[in-house]
């Protein structure tokens, strides 16, 4: 190890970070260098005086720290409180689905087919603007069948 | 008597303190304020050199508290709460300095020397010296030297390799020496130097 790498760990040496084989190596270097050795020393006083010089009285904000915010905050909701909404959703979705399915769809064209041949042709000759004279009844089967 | 604290010197959390952060990370506002207050001088004091500005401090350590409550069910070693929760003040503090930036506002040391606990003309002239540096080297001298965090700490609260670390702590105190140097307050001589 040469001076210029010995003072790179000067700091770690220094705070008590330093261990291990690079540890001793440092060492071996010191105890052979008076050059890193005086430098050694005043990295340590420096330091010293940099801790003192850093020191801070206790803050004037800090004894009125206001809690309100964490107090009033009611984000943060357990799966008790969630449970409900999430249960409403799902059953929502569900009922589309279900509305949306094909056997729902094959019961509601045949609720339809069922009407009209119940005798419901009137109303589906008014809704499509028939006039007063209604078409024969091979016609109205072909209307029947289109709708 | 004294405040009784449940952080140890060698602040490695007890027992007790880590109970209270799961009670906290369930919901208990009152276990949480118990063990953010443990933490909450330290904060303000890193919040303060770092910003420069007892108000934005005081401001961004509310905001905080917020967002560690709110996030706290993350957290997964409660013995890690204080490196965690200094971890979102420091990102919070580069947040607020960024938009300082675009305000072209600076922080106000006169209002920050008065805090200190030595008001002698080395102690003002770090003051100084330190809000000269740049934000990366700003923090970890704050961490290292007011707060006391060993390498691995300040790497796992910057979420940085350890390497950074010692290269950015050995560039600042350069550039700190430099600093106190040019203003006559650093100059031992060996006499003056202590034993090792």
């Amino acid at each position: 190890m040469n001076c210029k790498k010995a003072r790179k760990f000067f700091e770690s040496y220094i705070s008590g970070d330093l261990n291990g084989p690079l540890a001793d190596r440092f060492e071996d270097h010191l105890r052979h260098c008076v050059h890193c050795q005086r430098a050694l020393k005043k990295e340590r006083a420096f330091i010293l005086n940099l801790k003192q010089g850093l020191v801070l009285k206790s803050p004037k904000f800090y004894p009125s720290f206001s809690w309100d915010r964490v107090q009033t905050f009611q984000g943060r909701k357990g799966f008790k409180k969630v449970a409900p909404s999430f249960a409403l959703l799902v059953a929502l979705c569900l009922g589309i689905l279900l509305l949306l399915s094909p056997l729902s769809l094959d019961l509601i064209r045949g609720i339809n087919s069922g009407n009209i041949e119940n005798g419901s042709s009137e109303i589906v000759m008014k809704d499509a603007g028939f006039p007063n004279n209604p078409p024969s009844e091979e016609g109205l089967n072909y209307r029947i069948a289109f709708y | 008597m004294g405040k009784e604290y449940l952080l140890n010197k060698d602040e490695k959390h007890s027992e007790e303190f880590c109970q209270l952060v799961v009670l906290a990370q369930a919901g208990d506002k009152g276990a949480f304020i118990r063990i953010f207050e443990e933490v909450q001088e330290s904060l303000y004091r890193t919040a303060c050199v770092i910003l420069e500005n007892e108000s934005d401090a005081y401001d961004a350590l509310q905001d905080v508290a917020l967002k560690a409550f709110k996030n706290l069910p993350q957290l997964r070693e409660p013995r890690y709460f204080k490196t965690w929760v200094t971890r979102i003040l420091i990102n919070k503090c580069c947040a607020i300095l960024r938009e300082r930036k675009k305000l072209s506002f600076f922080g106000d040391m006169n209002m920050l020397q008065v805090n200190l606990r030595e008001n002698s003309p080395f102690s003002i002239g770090v003051m100084e010296a330190v809000s000269r540096l740049s934000f990366p080297y700003r923090t970890v001298i704050v961490l290292r030297y007011l707060e006391g965090y060993s390498q691995k700490e300040i790497a796992r609260i910057l979420n940085c390799p350890l390497g950074t670390i010692k290269s950015r702590l050995n560039a600042a105190l350069k550039k700190l020496k430099a600093d106190l140097e040019g203003q006559g307050l650093w100059s031992p001589s060996e006499e003056e130097a202590y034993e090792l």
